[in-house]
């Protein structure tokens, strides 16, 4: 590809230290990120997908650098992020945002809405007090689906739906290039979070913006990616194009998430797959290939090998001693 | 047709705040027969919880049920109960799977003595019949080690243990229903599909009718034999799971319906309803759904729409439903 990647994340670790004991010794490491390599293109939408603990968010995190990575290198529009300090790293936020997941409580309840947007705008110097302003928050708000005469209010006086639509908004006060939006919609009922994917889609193509989108519910991912990554346990085991991945997923994690996601169709039959056991904790994860205490396709070799995340064509990533359908 | 083992008839559990009566819960009717699952779907904030709330007879102040509502259990009524006999019946003939198995288990007590207390309270069981016969459910809801994990404390188990734990609990008495207030949104996709198909086991193997309290329309379409959708605190639209959607009827069904991302469709734009369930306080007069409704005509914003069968087992409440104009 000839395009320039906006982001480019290679071999990023981020683990945290277990402290235990009067004299706080590190005993251990929870590997939340255990050597996480993509790019992110202009425009473009990637998904990370995968259960609770396997460090979906925490990747989202550090790549803005809200979390020091312990390894690794992240490259923002071919500039370091990793080096930059901390006056670089402040400018850097008017281009990379994030959206939170829990509308509730990443709000602050006491500032009103148009507060809420216009301190970024102060902050990195866009803006002055001043009608201009108002201007700019109010355009802001209406553009995320919001009446002008919302600035005033405090966030207890919105829904879940929005509220999330206030955090769009401050994220996107910036003309930011890059955000990460950590389970945007899981807060919310259905037929609301329909709506917030639209807005996001919408902004999206009117902006220009990247999302680096971080879900664990696979049918929202399928409507707002291009690529898609599983995650398991800290690894990414399998990337691809969003086709490529519903079409024909490799590794057998992934077959066994797709197969596990309640259908709403009644009469359909479908060939499930049940995973057996939960997810093995972070802190001491299996040897070899993660997933093999619940792969039902494992084999010896599974346990001993860490397998490599290579290439099988067509774009298409994936870390498999055997992949499905082989 | 099977007899009816808990039949709901003009339900209505009202809150009387010092605001004003929110009616969570205001005329609903519905049937449950033994070894059927009904689904009680809808969005936050619809009174599905409070009515499984009421049937186990768990309304406290400021709600009441008004007279006139009626719930029986094979013949008796539940609402004229006392709190000494509704305790028998709890936990015993009817009992109760709530949402979060993280805070619904005593963090103080080991797992054999949370499930033994049931046996020893309501079955008279000596305390090492009861521990025995906790052991027999732990196996029986698929946990590995029980004998260990009698011993163990609930934070020392998974999410999905703990559910299985909070199952087993329930069937501890082998009740004739069993009410599941979303048993699995807090887990993940996988642990849900383990969880759902030991429920749809159980139900073969103990004849359990199982009343499920869901938004998830998904969990609907796999679980569910007979579906009740409601919105602000009534019935809108019931018939059999196929029927239901096959050819769901109502605007906030169907919209519902389009509203979920499927897996295996790609669509640009996801349908989704306009604005957000009305406050309770101030529900509209008329159809409480007009406001969000593209059908409504104004007959609709003026007059309460009641349930009527529009087919034989599938009912509407919708004056443009019942009228053949939609």
């Amino acid at each position: 590809m000839s395009q320039q990647p906006l982001v480019s994340v290679k071999n990023l670790k981020k683990h945290f230290p277990i402290k235990s004991g009067f004299l706080k010794k590190t005993v251990g490491h929870v590997k939340a990120c255990d050597g996480l390599t993509f790019d992110i293109m202009p425009g473009e939408t990637l998904s990370l997908v995968g259960e609770s603990g396997c460090g979906k968010s925490t990747t989202g995190r550090t790549v803005l650098r809200l979390l020091e990575p312990t390894e690794g290198t992240i490259e923002y529009n071919g500039k370091s992020v990793t080096d930059m300090n901390k006056k670089e790293l402040v400018d850097l936020r008017t281009e990379m945002q994030i959206i939170f997941q829990d509308p509730y409580s990443s709000l602050n309840p006491r500032m009103t809405v148009g507060e809420m947007i216009k301190e970024p705008l102060i902050e990195h110097g866009l803006y002055k007090r001043g009608p201009e302003l108002d201007q700019r928050v109010v355009d802001i708000v209406t553009m995320c689906g919001l009446a002008d005469y919302h600035v005033n209010r405090y966030p207890h006086e919105f829904s879940g739906g929005q509220r999330q639509r206030i955090g769009i908004a401050r994220a996107l006060a910036l003309e930011p290039k890059f955000v990460v939006a950590d389970e945007p919609v899981s807060a919310l009922d259905v037929s609301i979070q329909s709506q917030v994917i639209n807005l996001m889609k919408d902004l999206q193509k009117e902006m220009g913006l990247s999302y680096l989108f971080i879900s664990h519910d696979l049918s929202v991912v399928r409507h707002i990616s291009d690529r898609i990554g599983v995650m398991y346990l800290g690894d990414l085991v399998e990337l691809s194009e969003k086709k490529e991945m519903f079409d024909n997923p490799r590794h057998p994690y992934t077959h066994a998430l797709l197969s596990a996601i309640p259908q709403p169709d009644p009469t359909r039959k479908r060939d499930r797959v049940i995973l057996s056991g939960d997810i093995p904790s972070p802190a001491n994860p299996p040897q070899g290939c993660k997933f093999h205490t619940r792969c039902p396709k494992a084999v010896d070799k599974c346990k001993k090998d860490i397998p490599e995340f290579r290439d099988i064509g067509n774009k298409h990533f994936i870390a498999c001693h055997f992949p499905m359908g082989e | 047709m099977s007899k009816n083992i808990l039949e709901v008839k003009d339900l209505r559990t009202h809150f009387f705040t010092d605001k004003g009566v929110v009616k969570a819960v205001d005329g609903v009717s519905f049937n449950i027969q033994a070894g059927k699952t009904l689904c009680v779907v809808g969005e936050s904030g619809c009174g599905k919880s409070v009515t499984s709330m009421s049937v186990m007879g768990l309304v406290s102040k400021p709600g009441k049920i008004l007279d006139g509502s009626s719930i029986t259990y094979m013949g008796t009524e539940l609402t004229k109960m006392s709190d000494d006999q509704y305790r028998a019946v709890r936990g015993n003939e009817i009992s109760m799977i709530f949402q979060e198995p993280m805070t619904s288990l005593n963090p103080v007590f080991k797992i054999g003595f949370q499930i033994s207390e049931v046996l020893m309270l309501h079955k008279d069981m000596s305390e090492e019949q009861a521990h025995q016969r906790s052991i027999d459910l732990l196996n029986m809801v698929g946990i590995p080690r029980a004998e260990a994990i009698v011993n163990e404390y609930p934070h020392q188990l998974s999410g999905g243990m703990r559910q299985r734990v909070m199952i087993a609990m329930a069937l501890a008495c082998e009740p004739k229903v069993l009410v599941a207030d979303e048993p699995t949104t807090a887990l993940d996709v996988t642990i849900q599909a383990q969880i759902l198909e030991l429920m749809n086991d159980l139900k073969v193997k103990t004849n359990t009718a199982i009343m499920m309290i869901t938004h998830d329309l998904g969990v609907v379409a796999e679980m569910a034999d007979y579906v009740v959708v409601m919105y602000a605190g009534k019935v809108v639209e019931e018939a059999e799971v196929k029927e239901l959607y096959a050819t769901p009827k109502h605007p906030y069904t169907v919209g519902l319906i389009n509203s979920i991302p499927k897996l295996d469709e790609d669509r640009e734009v996801l349908d989704s309803i306009e604005g957000s369930v009305p406050n309770p306080l101030y529900l509209p007069e008329g159809c409480a759904f007009a406001p969000r409704c593209k059908f409504a005509v104004d007959k609709c914003r003026k007059e309460r729409p009641e349930l009527k069968e529009v087919k034989p087992g599938h009912k509407v409440s919708c004056f443009v439903v019942q009228e053949g104009q939609a």
